[in-house]
């Protein structure tokens, strides 16, 4: 009990002088430059509608690279950690299936969802959304298959090929970038385009398509990995 | 003619392979291990291509997205991060060498893939100039260790991984809270462009952003108190992993530190603090590790107690401090990997992590032990070997200034060698001069898992016995580093 | 001729090098290899007899140069270096035959070799310390190599060293913090201008790393075990040569950086001496006494030699410590002196181990008869270390007498004469308990020692007579040493001393003369008197008793325990005793302190929490951080 109310105490100081310090910088008030900038220069310098994206995946692109890659090592660190070897696996003791309402529902959902997920990421240079966000909303559509089915595995070396695929598309386009034009990595070099229409901001739409194969690609093998480790193993330890 | 001497390559090309052995490993599953090597190996050629043009320059930058560096993130190699990556990248390399045979379980070719990543998250941390791409890469570093140390996926690995995911998700967070103050205040997440910002800052209103930034690398960095994940997560690691955890990882999250504290806050006014966490980070370790009986643990207890030294010596705020904490860290990457390797050897023959159980491997394992005694002097800093030269020059350092603290900083830090010198020694002694209690069959380690060390102790002998070169370069790296304005002006004002 | 040091300090290196590849080809290349280039180093040094070399400048360090210099003082110290080395190698050849490992000996040796040849030849403090870290870590390998016991042993030592390496390394980083050039002038010259607080630091931890080397009481500690254990080979090496440079490093300490006038300016003083020079005559005359007395109660023949080196080295700083020509004059020869006749007694104990497998003097005895040859060479060894003329001894102890007298400093005095007397005690049970009284049963087919090992043996007994007739071929190169050092040299003639100065007492031509006539009638009167008549030893009246091998007398246990009963309370208290405390003291502490890895993640997370809210603590109390 005294040391929860310690540690109430430090962090209570903690959050204290941290309101003090943001309370000295009000939000917003002028003080982005950069956003400003952004906002000004958007549409003529990457012909994207959506402001978010075009911060995302061009002015920050290489952030986004970052991030697609710690989704990459964090799903490749799951498949470590939830690794079982062939000779472990084991049939199932105890199934459990579902009932019909679950099996037949999600059969007729799981298209929806794709074309859902499908479209959020093909959109998001223009609307809200992305790849990341449509990657995991196809990703929750293979999650409710393996509720309704989890005797069933999808294919992973598929999964992992799409990975990988995404991947190379979207560090290949940078590099392509970098060497033929421009000499910038991740310039933006294919026509923009105009405004709103789906061919439009050059080679956004094309990456944020990569990370939603990508993204959802990753969060099924997820699922598949934490499934496996539950069903593979013979159940639990 | 396509430019290759782009900082930006060194970490798109290890991506681009890191993906490609996603895509490969179905059809390949032996074939991907040598990848890594490849991807390494190219990476080295761009370094090698970019030394000539930072020794120029004094910096090189590249942007992203062809738009000028405060509103896209660049990339920027100054002297500092020249020095850094090379290592990076040679151990990188070096290593994936070493993996070639070392690594036999399954999924391998997870483990290479992580394995890339974790070098390419490292160079990333160090070659970028935005405060929230070193972020996103020092997210990408960790995340690939946590995987890498539960690779073994026994209980040590286990608790050992759960551990410093805890620890790391905690540091990553602080850290993330840390350049969203600076957000908040500057507007900014540009390097340069914050420490251009932040300089009407006072320094009250500089101090929470700095400590949220310092205690989140520096949980990554291996500082007293905050590296406790350590000693459990470097043993229980591969042991190629931990010669990249040991040799770089941390030495990468003290170079953030380093650039916070100088080039972006510039804040000479925390330096005596900072001394405090170096020393004590080299008593506690150097300390920890005289205890140990397990090989690995105690080399990881030697890496805190070489952080914490080269760190003192950064701290120092002279330009001749950092020429020492430069010499030192590349003297610790050097020799901490290849004692790792070695000993990564030597485990795999022996098939134990005792100390005691390495009787005798000085007459069975000749080679082995050789690169281990090399390299275990230079660490400890013996001549004529290259930690000499560094140490030496940290003390020289020290005492520019001769009164009772500096005094009583070298007594601490040379108390400290004295107790590595005692537990390297004893290990050396159980190697070289110990009967085996019992007569095992032990052979040398296979020569793809030599060859890397073997290199590794060249260089270092190449260093002891002409270490000019590298010494009048640290000096450059250390003034560029104090004097600011080329790194600032040049990212802000260049191109 | 600038060039020519750099060839002389690379010989041994080299050699070592060569001598280790050569021994994978056979071992002959590998003795041809390590022989020869230790002979060679060892020509080499006389061209550079009696010549000052300064400044040859191999190297460029943090702005500093540095630099090899030879000057008469260093020729002497080279000279031993490269002369004992040498002789070392010759005896190692049959006497570790057949170990393991011996590439890996030889190179350590002739690297030990090198790093001590570096020493001397150093002309910069930079350059002297990494010369004398490669001393004390390839030194301590060698140590190792004799046996079990020997890895504690050699663990002392370099724990022992480096703390007194790192002692003087930070004397050097004052200097370089002030001065950024360490070269020698430079050094001196920042001295005299520094203030004497700033001198006595330097003074105290330069010279403690010193001491530690050159195993001045109460920093010994590590000498006894060390050199006892070492393989027999490397005795005469740690013995003779290498605790000599501490004595060499002393003598640059007090002249060449500081002088006389400089230490006696540090602190005023009533005394002879100045007071600091003062203190370190008195740790040497303690050492002297002390370690003679330890000396007497050894049982274990290597172990009474590695005493009495300290107490031998206590005469070497002694002399050094006085601050007068005469004194220096006598401490230096006696540092050759000593590196003479210690290596030789420590063959010849080599040479019995080598054949009776034991350096247990209560198991020996008797081996005069089987190993002539090494018994006159331990007689040769015990009369010049005790300080009888006509051997070279005789004359260095005088020497630093008289110098004493000069000064009359009679409790220094009285202490050096209770050292000498003791070392014939102990000297006495040497050669009695080994070469004399009966021979053990099981050593009835000792052989003498194989020629290799016979020859250094006879090389340094003549050097003990050719030293002790002639010291002025010695005091040669020490005169102009001390003229180097800015001293008074000291007068002398090829037979001694001129006539009018202090040292005129001292003639050694008549002396020896004397002895050789004495020595003579003696023999006539032995030659002349009836001659013995020898009966067996069962030849004898036991009371009805038979007589069996078992029952013969045999007295060396124990030798000396009635003096051993008055002076071992002197002793309740050792050096080595309180040491070992602090190590435990420390390990204790050093236990504690790292429990903070408590392997709880809780604790761990909580340490982070804490140290932000200190941070955050501090800044909402005002940011007031100091």
């Amino acid at each position: 009990m005294i040391r929860k109310i310690t540690y109430g105490i430090f962090l209570g100081i903690i959050v204290l002088s941290l309101i003090l310090f943001f309370a000295a910088f009000p939000f917003g008030k002028n003080k982005m430059a950069v956003g400003k900038y952004y906002l000004k220069n958007d549409i003529n310098q990457t012909g994207a509608a959506n402001v978010v994206t075009a911060v995302t995946l061009d002015y920050r692109g290489f952030d986004t690279l970052g991030e697609v890659t710690v989704l990459f090592a964090a799903a490749t660190g799951v498949a470590i950690l939830f690794y079982v070897l062939e000779e472990d696996k084991k049939k199932r003791e105890r199934q459990v299936y579902p009932n019909f309402v679950v099996r037949v529902g999600s059969r007729i959902i799981f298209p929806f969802i794709l074309l859902f997920g499908s479209y959020i990421f093909i959109h998001g240079h223009l609307t809200p959304g992305g790849g990341f966000q449509g990657g995991s909303i196809i990703a929750s559509g293979f999650l409710l298959l393996y509720l309704a089915y989890p005797g069933e595995r999808v294919n992973r070396s598929k999964l992992s090929v799409v990975e990988g695929i995404a991947g190379i598309t979207f560090a290949g386009l940078g590099l392509w970038g970098l060497f033929t034009q421009g000499n910038s990595f991740l310039f933006n070099f294919l026509p923009k385009g105009q405004l709103n229409m789906i061919f439009s901001a050059g080679i956004l739409p094309i990456i944020y398509i990569a990370i939603g194969f990508k993204v959802a690609s990753e969060f099924a093998g997820i699922v598949d990995d934490m499934m496996c480790e539950a069903v593979c193993s013979g159940g639990e330890k | 003619m396509v430019n290759i001497a782009n900082p930006i390559l060194l970490i798109a090309i290890p991506l681009l392979f890191a993906f490609l052995i996603a895509v490969l490993a179905p059809w390949l599953k032996k074939g991907v291990k040598y990848i890594p090597v490849i991807a390494f190996g190219l990476n080295l050629l761009v370094v090698f291509e970019l030394i000539p043009d930072v020794l120029d320059n004094g910096i090189v930058i590249a942007t992203t997205a062809g738009i000028k560096p405060p509103f896209a993130i660049n990339v920027a190699v100054d002297r500092l991060s020249l020095f850094l990556v090379l290592i990076a990248t040679l151990l990188g390399f070096l290593v994936s060498i070493y993996n070639l045979v070392y690594i036999k379980e399954e999924p391998a070719e997870k483990f290479h893939i992580l394995f890339t990543l974790l070098v390419t998250g490292i160079t990333w941390m160090i070659v970028t100039g935005d405060l929230f791409n070193m972020f996103v890469a020092f997210e990408v570093t960790s995340i690939s260790a946590f995987g890498l140390v539960g690779f073994h996926r026994d209980k040590d690995a286990a608790e050992a991984g759960f551990k410093y995911l805890v620890m790391g998700s905690i540091g990553a967070s602080l850290l993330l809270i840390g350049v969203v103050m600076l957000y908040a205040a500057t507007g900014t997440l540009n390097m340069a462009d914050i420490a251009e910002k932040i300089m009407r800052f006072t320094f009250k209103q500089k101090l929470l952003p700095y400590a949220f930034i310092f205690t989140g690398l520096g949980i990554e960095g291996a500082l007293f108190p905050l590296n406790a994940w350590l000693p459990d997560a470097h043993p229980a690691a591969p042991s190629s992993v931990s010669s990249i955890l040991s040799g770089i990882m941390t030495t990468a999250a003290i170079y953030g530190i380093i650039r916070v504290t100088v080039t972006i806050f510039n804040y000479y006014q925390v330096i005596l603090f900072l001394i405090l966490f170096g020393l004590l980070t080299l008593m506690f370790g150097e300390t920890a590790a005289f205890f140990q009986k397990d090989i690995k643990r105690m080399l990881a207890y030697s890496t805190i107690g070489q952080t914490g030294l080269f760190f003192y010596a950064f701290s120092l705020g002279s330009i001749n401090g950092m020429q020492g904490a430069f010499l030192q860290m590349m003297n610790h990457s050097l020799a901490k990997a290849t004692l790792f390797l070695v000993v990564g050897g030597i485990i795999f023959s022996v098939g134990s992590r005792n100390i005691d159980d390495f009787a005798g491997i000085g007459r069975k394992m000749k080679l082995s032990a050789f690169l281990f005694a090399i390299a275990a002097f230079s660490l400890m800093g013996l001549p004529p070997f290259f930690g000499f030269w560094s140490k030496l020059k940290i003390i020289f350092a020290t005492l520019e200034r001769v009164n009772v603290y500096t005094i009583a900083f070298v007594v601490i830090v040379l108390f400290m060698s004295l107790i590595e010198a005692a537990y390297f020694f004893r290990v050396m002694q159980v190697m070289f001069f110990k009967e085996a209690k019992e007569e095992k069959e032990v052979r040398e380690a296979p020569a793809w898992m030599l060859i890397p060390a073997i290199t590794l102790v060249v260089i270092i002998l190449v260093l002891s016995f002409y270490p000019t070169p590298v010494i009048n370069f640290a000096h450059k790296a250390a003034a560029d580093l104090v004097g600011r304005s080329v790194y600032i002006n040049s990212v802000l004002g260049g191109l | 001729m600038d060039m020519s040091l750099g060839v002389l300090l690379a010989t041994p290196f080299v050699g070592g090098i060569l001598a280790y590849l050569g021994g994978k080809i056979h071992r002959w290349v590998r003795y041809t290899f390590a022989i020869l280039f230790s002979l060679l180093a060892f020509i080499e040094i006389f061209f550079f007899y009696n010549t000052t070399v300064g400044n040859y400048v191999w190297g460029r360090l943090f702005g500093s140069v540095l630099v090899l210099q030879i000057n008469p003082i260093s020729w002497i110290f080279a000279f031993i270096v490269t002369g004992i080395s040498f002789l070392v190698i010759l005896f190692s050849i049959n006497d570790v035959e057949g170990h393991k490992g011996l590439d890996f000996y030889y190179l350590e040796l002739l690297f030990v070799e090198g790093a001590m040849l570096g020493i001397t030849l150093a002309g910069d403090l930079i350059t002297f310390f990494m010369f004398w870290e490669l001393m004390s870590w390839t030194s301590y390998f060698l140590i190792i190599q004799g046996g079990k016991k020997s890895i504690t042993a050699g663990y002392k030592y370099i724990i022992m060293s480096v703390i007194g390496a790192y002692s003087m390394f930070v004397a050097i980083a004052m200097v370089f913090g002030r001065a950024h050039s360490l070269v020698f002038k430079n050094v001196s010259m920042l001295l005299s201008q520094s203030s004497p607080a700033f001198v006595i630091w330097f003074f105290v931890l330069f010279g403690i790393g010193l001491f530690v080397k050159a195993a001045v009481m109460p920093l010994h500690t590590w000498l006894p075990d060390a050199h006892s254990e070492a393989p027999s080979p490397v005795s005469p090496l740690l013995s003779g040569v290498l605790i000599k440079m501490g004595a060499y490093g002393l003598t640059v300490l007090f002249y060449g950086f500081l002088s006389v006038q400089l230490i006696g300016k540090l602190a005023p003083t009533i005394l002879p001496t100045p007071l600091l020079l003062y203190i370190v005559e008195w740790l040497a005359a303690i050492s002297i006494v002390l370690a003679t007395f330890l000396a007497i109660l050894q049982e274990d023949a290597k172990r009474l030699l590695a005493y009495s080196s300290i107490s031998q080295i206590g005469y070497v700083v002694l002399g050094i410590a006085m601050g007068s020509s005469l004194g220096i004059a006598g401490g230096l020869f006696h540092a050759l002196n000593h590196a003479i006749f210690k290596s030789l007694l420590f063959f010849v104990i080599g040479g019995v181990i080598y054949r009776t497998g034991t350096r247990n003097m209560s198991e020996l005895g008797g081996l005069i008869k089987k190993m002539p040859v090494s018994f006159i060479g331990a007689l040769f060894g015990i009369v010049a270390l005790s300080g009888v003329p006509p051997l070279n001894g005789f004359v260095s102890k005088w020497m630093i007498y008289e110098a004493l007298l000069q000064k009359k400093e009679v409790f220094l005095l009285i202490m050096a004469f209770v050292g000498s007397t003791g070392a014939f005690l102990y000297l006495y049970r040497f050669i009695h308990s080994v070469f004399l009284g009966q021979l053990p049963e099981k050593y009835k087919d000792v052989k003498e020692v194989p020629f290799l090992m016979q020859l250094p043996i006879w090389i340094l007994s003549a050097l003990t007579i050719v030293f002790g007739i002639w010291p002025g071929l010695a005091m040669n190169v020490i005169a102009q040493g001390e003229k180097f050092l800015g001293i008074t040299p000291i007068k002398y003639t090829l037979y001694g001393f001129p006539q009018g100065t202090a040292m005129s007492s001292l003639k050694v031509i008549n002396i020896s003369s004397v002895l050789i006539i004495a020595f003579i009638v003696v023999l006539a009167l032995y030659l002349m008197l009836p001659k013995e008549r020898f009966v067996s030893q069962y030849d004898t009246y036991a009371a009805g008793q038979v007589v069996t091998p078992e029952t013969k007398y045999n007295y060396s246990y124990g030798f000396y325990m009635f003096f051993g009963r008055v002076i071992n309370p002197i002793f309740k208290w050792s050096a080595d005793k309180m040491y070992e405390a602090w190590a435990r003291a420390t390990k204790v502490f050093g236990d504690y302190m790292r429990r903070v890895y408590t392997g709880n993640l809780e604790t761990y997370s909580s340490y982070i929490v804490v140290l932000i809210t200190i941070v955050a603590f501090v800044l909402l109390i005002g940011g007031k951080l100091w």
